[in-house]
């Protein structure tokens, strides 16, 4: 529990830490013959008012698709695709595109939710990684299964190399190792928890989707050292997605 | 004769020359700036207290913090955290017998993830001129219930219908269902645990 809400802090701290600095309020005027400006950031919310060519905008802030714009002492919100049609005082214009695609080759940081199968239990993980290049990162990685004889809870740190990183869709694998949690479900004898030791390997493939968005599935193998005579094995599927920085 | 055909010559030497004068393309760089330059308001921080119905053990506040991401105008994915502490059963009540469960194990809390879809954004009319943005958003997700000594796999399946009181600020009214097996009276068996919350909700 306590690990999972950290990795979440790691989450936030780190887009925190990728808003820019500085983000001030700028001026534009209209280049088009007029844009539409609604009551709200969404489909569903009626366009209030109209601002005609030459008319002066300030944006304020962003959300998602939408634009908060100040239009005559009134706060509206305009169409993300909108900005193509405004210009700022030193004649600059918006570039809108969805395809961050040079971004995501750059990108340093990676955190990620997983769902998938966990030797026949349902499984999720939460990841966080720091890419060293384009080719070569390192992730850490809490997950935790449910299943009818025990609950397990791993933490793993991994290395993952991908081979193509500048394919949209691109191949990677690495190893791993960590450490495993197995509390047995018992309903009358108490058992005590078993901490075992795990190496893993993983291949899988990455595909980047949109803005900074990338969906991931993944097939791992894990090796669970016992004291007993034999080691055991672990399949893990996966498919989830991260979010980079 | 000779100059006549120096004209020529002349004229046909010069005129790409003039030609090419013509075509003059303005060389200025037109600069671009990137939406990025903008403050981005995607996530979404929750508290909200309810009352949580958790089968068998009567109704008993809920309290949960919500931390979500805005994918896009219509999708959203969010971290929960919820917490309540289960009352007595009714055959505790009535047999006296000693309690099922100890004060610690009565704790019930989950915490998951969960994957949100905003289905009827629009305006509330608070009165005939006065209008509020609204949205009700349906999600489903999963998590884990820590409960009664076990910790099992729950689905969340739920609707929030969200009021934006300003652009930053929202009023959330979410009403839930905790999917998970209870093993806790002999026999396994799937419960269905709803819960109905009131809170405040801020972008930043």
């Amino acid at each position: 529990m306590r690990s999972f809400v950290f990795a979440l802090l790691v989450l936030i701290g780190s887009s925190l830490q990728a808003k820019p600095l500085l983000a001030e309020p700028l001026q534009v005027t209209v280049q088009t013959d007029f844009v539409n400006l609604h009551s709200g950031p969404g489909r569903g919310y009626p366009i209030v008012q109209v601002a005609i060519k030459q008319e002066r905008l300030t944006l304020v802030s962003r959300r998602q698709d939408w634009v908060q714009v100040e239009f005559k002492q009134q706060r509206y919100w305009l169409a993300r695709t909108d900005l193509m049609a405004l210009q700022s005082e030193d004649g600059a214009r918006f570039s809108v595109s969805d395809d961050k695609l040079d971004a995501y080759r750059q990108r340093q940081f990676e955190a990620g939710v997983a769902f998938g199968d966990f030797n026949g239990s349902s499984y999720y993980q939460l990841s966080v990684s720091y890419l060293f290049s384009e080719f070569v990162q390192a992730e850490l990685a809490l997950g935790q299964a449910n299943g009818q004889q025990a609950d397990n809870l791993s933490a793993e740190l991994s290395i993952y190399l991908s081979p193509m990183p500048h394919w949209r869709l691109s191949p990677y694998f690495g190893i791993g190792g960590g450490v495993l949690r197995t509390t047995p479900r018992t309903v009358l004898v108490q058992t005590p928890d078993r901490n075992n030791t795990l190496a893993s390997s993983e291949l899988g493939l990455r595909y980047y989707i949109s803005r900074n968005f990338i969906a991931r599935a993944g097939y791992r193998r894990s090796v669970i050292v016992t004291d007993r005579n034999d080691n055991e094995e672990i399949d893990t599927w996966k498919l989830g997605f991260s979010v980079f920085f | 004769m000779e100059t006549w055909l120096q004209r020529i010559f002349l004229v046909l030497c010069l005129a790409p020359v003039w030609a090419g004068a013509q075509q003059v393309t303005p060389d200025i760089e037109r600069t671009i700036i990137n939406e990025d330059v903008l403050d981005s308001e995607n996530w979404l921080l929750g508290v909200r207290a309810g009352v949580l119905s958790i089968e068998d053990f009567g109704s008993s506040a809920l309290g949960a913090l919500q931390l979500s991401y805005q994918i896009n105008e219509d999708f959203y994915l969010s971290a929960e955290y919820a917490f309540a502490k289960a009352g007595r059963t009714s055959f505790e009540e009535l047999s006296g017998a000693a309690p099922l469960l100890t004060d610690e194990q009565r704790k019930w809390q989950y915490y998951g993830a969960h994957v949100g879809y905003m289905l009827l954004p629009g305006e509330v009319f608070l009165t005939r001129d006065f209008a509020l943005n609204s949205g009700l958003a349906l999600f489903a997700g999963g998590g884990n219930v820590d409960f009664a000594g076990d910790k099992v796999f729950a689905l969340h399946l739920g609707s929030q219908f969200r009021l934006y009181a300003t652009d930053w600020l929202a009023v959330e009214l979410t009403f839930s269902d905790y999917i998970f097996e209870t093993t806790i009276l002999a026999r396994s068996k799937t419960t269905h645990n709803l819960s109905l919350s009131l809170g405040l909700a801020l972008y930043f």
